[in-house]
């Protein structure tokens, strides 16, 4: 059984305090358009959803990379299950980008693909969350199942931010 | 299935390595052997034109090493081309006269590059298309002389290896026979951005609706001379018109082919225990149903998968291919996928442009489903192509957020999540 990130919807207040923790770990700024998580807004639905990479069981995007810069890590000790991108290894061809449905491998700075990691085992962005809305812990299979079969069902909407 | 079935694959790149790594993650124990035509371990025809900028080195283009092999108990027979295959009695014939039984069998050879008919035989060496590591040291050879060098096709690979070298001292000048360029991956507005950005190198001229009558070797460089009648002479001739299936080999063994091989919905080829995956192949259209050869390293992956899972088999059907690619050039990402243009009547069109910022949009729309969709922009701008990706390859209903669609505005536009 390994961790995952969850969100809980009731409690996100959309402070976006992970987004800027995740970009300063990562990025070394404070910036929003570099964070691996993003929060989005629905206005109409009166709800914040904090998106991030799923870490998929079957990862399109490992499966795709014809660089092999994208691997899936296990910690056993920590109960991680990573799917990585090495920004060595990687060359920045897309690949990755055009592969994966739910649109969480981006392209942050030139020259490679860019995804959570889970902060190796220690995510960022849960220790940052003030209302506990962000969690990485372990989950039921049918709870996993519940949380692909959302994201797959989704409804897709673009809206202005 | 038997534990001894022999599975033998021909080919060692997306399409086979997939295959490989389907058939261990399945737990079968079965031997599996893999001829490949080239000599070394598998690298990526995807990074060539990375290691023709210099952004990667030779090694680096590899995918596997020895113990990719070891781990996953596959015996290697490299070096060694495929000449034939032998259907009645199971065997695949090597150019070395040995022979290769199967049980079952994968070929997945790929594709070369589309050559020009009217080469004067003496020009080999100052021409290249780009498939092998081979073909990319050539073309750094003869575009670093500092001489001209014209390119055949304005297609995306063409434009990917000027691109990657633009700037390394070559003058450019690229011919197509059709006035747009990149006519196979865009409509032509967007075609018009993309050439714009590239005309302001200065390294690079366009000759469009021009075709080639002639290529011959002349001192020490080409010849190129053109149905219009005009004469070029250059350091090399870098050739970029598309891809043919490596089908030749097969001629003789009852396979039924067409501009590739021709598969079921299983990628079964019509002998019951041969399975074609990847370039090599003809497989449906996910789109329009049609069969084609649409080469790309997504659908090769994915085929490879489904072909193995066949060759265990689990009855998996194929979905079909999926047209489409992402790449950058020239500072523009360019993300394609499915139509680009429209298909009947009844089909519907979004665009949104911005030449100015080099941003594009484009969707193709067919009583709420999306046919297609051209994404142009940088960075962040063509993030949403894996979840578009996703809504044309499973003819998803838009219907929901098809204003969102519209709507979107340039820049601002994401994609949410919400259940
Ligand atoms: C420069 C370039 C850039 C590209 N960029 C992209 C991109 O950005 N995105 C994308 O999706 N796709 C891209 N492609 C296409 C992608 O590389 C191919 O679709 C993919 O490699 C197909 O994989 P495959 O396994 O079918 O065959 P190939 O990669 O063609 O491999 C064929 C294998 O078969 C072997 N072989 C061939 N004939 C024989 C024989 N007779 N006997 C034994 N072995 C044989 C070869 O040695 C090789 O191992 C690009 C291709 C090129 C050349």
């Amino acid at each position: 059984m390994y961790k995952i990130l969850s969100a809980d919807l009731e409690k996100c207040t959309g402070c976006r305090t992970c987004e800027l923790v995740c970009s300063m770990k990562h990025h070394d700024e404070y910036n929003p358009q570099k964070s691996r998580i993003r929060v989005y807004n629905f206005v109409e639905q009166g709800y914040f959803v904090p998106v991030v990479c799923l870490h998929c069981n079957e990862a399109y995007c490992e499966k795709v990379c014809p660089a092999g810069a994208i691997t899936v890590n296990y910690d056993e000790k920590k109960g991680v299950r990573a799917v990585q991108i090495s920004k060595e290894k990687c060359v920045g061809c897309k690949m990755c980008i055009f592969a994966c449905p739910f649109g969480n491998v981006r392209f942050i700075e030139d020259g490679y693909s860019d995804k959570c990691d889970l902060c190796g085992g220690d995510p960022e962005c849960v220790k940052s969350c003030a209302k506990e809305a962000l969690k990485f812990k372990e989950v039921s299979a049918s709870y996993m199942q519940k949380i692909k079969s959302t994201a797959e069902k989704i409804l897709a909407a673009y809206q202005q931010t | 299935m038997s534990k001894s079935k022999r599975l033998v694959i021909i080919g060692n790149s997306a399409a086979g390595l997939s295959a490989v790594k389907t058939i261990r993650e399945k737990g079968c124990s079965c031997p599996v052997t893999m001829v490949s035509a080239e000599e070394c371990n598998a690298y990526s025809p995807v990074l060539l034109t990375y290691y023709l900028a210099g952004k990667i080195q030779r090694e680096s283009m590899f995918i596997t090493n020895e113990k990719f092999y070891q781990d996953y108990g596959v015996k290697t027979i490299f070096g060694k081309r495929a000449v034939g295959i032998d259907v009645s009695r199971q065997v695949v014939q090597l150019e070395d006269s040995r022979e290769i039984e199967y049980d079952s069998l994968l070929i997945a050879t790929g594709s070369s590059p589309r050559m020009p008919g009217n080469i004067d035989d003496k020009a080999g060496e100052y021409i290249a298309g780009l498939r092998s590591i081979e073909d990319a040291d050539r073309i750094i050879k003869f575009c670093t002389t500092g001489k001209e060098v014209i390119v055949i096709g304005a297609g995306l690979i063409s434009l990917q290896i000027i691109s990657a070298l633009a700037g390394k001292g070559a003058k450019f000048t690229v011919i197509d026979i059709l006035a747009q360029i990149l006519s196979q991956n865009m409509d032509s507005d967007c075609a018009a951005i993309v050439e714009r950005r590239i005309r302001e190198e200065k390294q690079v001229k366009f000759l469009l609706g021009e075709s080639i009558n002639k290529i011959q070797r002349k001192n020490g460089g080409i010849f190129v001379a053109l149905d219009s009648g005009k004469e070029l002479t250059a350091g090399g001739v870098i050739v970029g018109i598309g891809v043919v299936p490596n089908i030749n080999w097969l001629k003789d063994s009852s396979i039924l082919l067409n501009k590739g091989i021709l598969v079921d919905d299983h990628l079964r080829t019509n002998f019951e225990e041969i399975y074609a995956a990847g370039d090599v192949c003809e497989s449906k259209n996910i789109i329009t149903k049609n069969p084609g050869v649409i080469p790309n390293w997504y659908n090769a992956c994915e085929q490879g998968r489904i072909a193995a899972l066949n060759m265990l088999g689990y009855k998996e059907k194929y979905a079909g291919a999926l047209n489409g690619n992402i790449t950058g050039i020239f500072g523009l990402i360019i993300a394609t996928v499915g139509l680009s243009k429209l298909p009947d009547e009844v089909s519907e069109e979004l665009k949104i442009v911005d030449p100015a910022r080099g941003i594009f949009r484009k969707f193709i729309i067919r009583e709420d489903k999306l046919l297609g969709a051209t994404l142009m922009g940088t960075k962040n701008d063509i993030e949403d192509i894996g979840i578009i990706r996703n809504l044309v390859e499973n003819s998803r209903d838009i219907s929901q957020f098809k204003d969102y669609l519209a709507n979107f505005k340039l820049n601002t536009g994401r994609l949410y999540f919400f259940n």
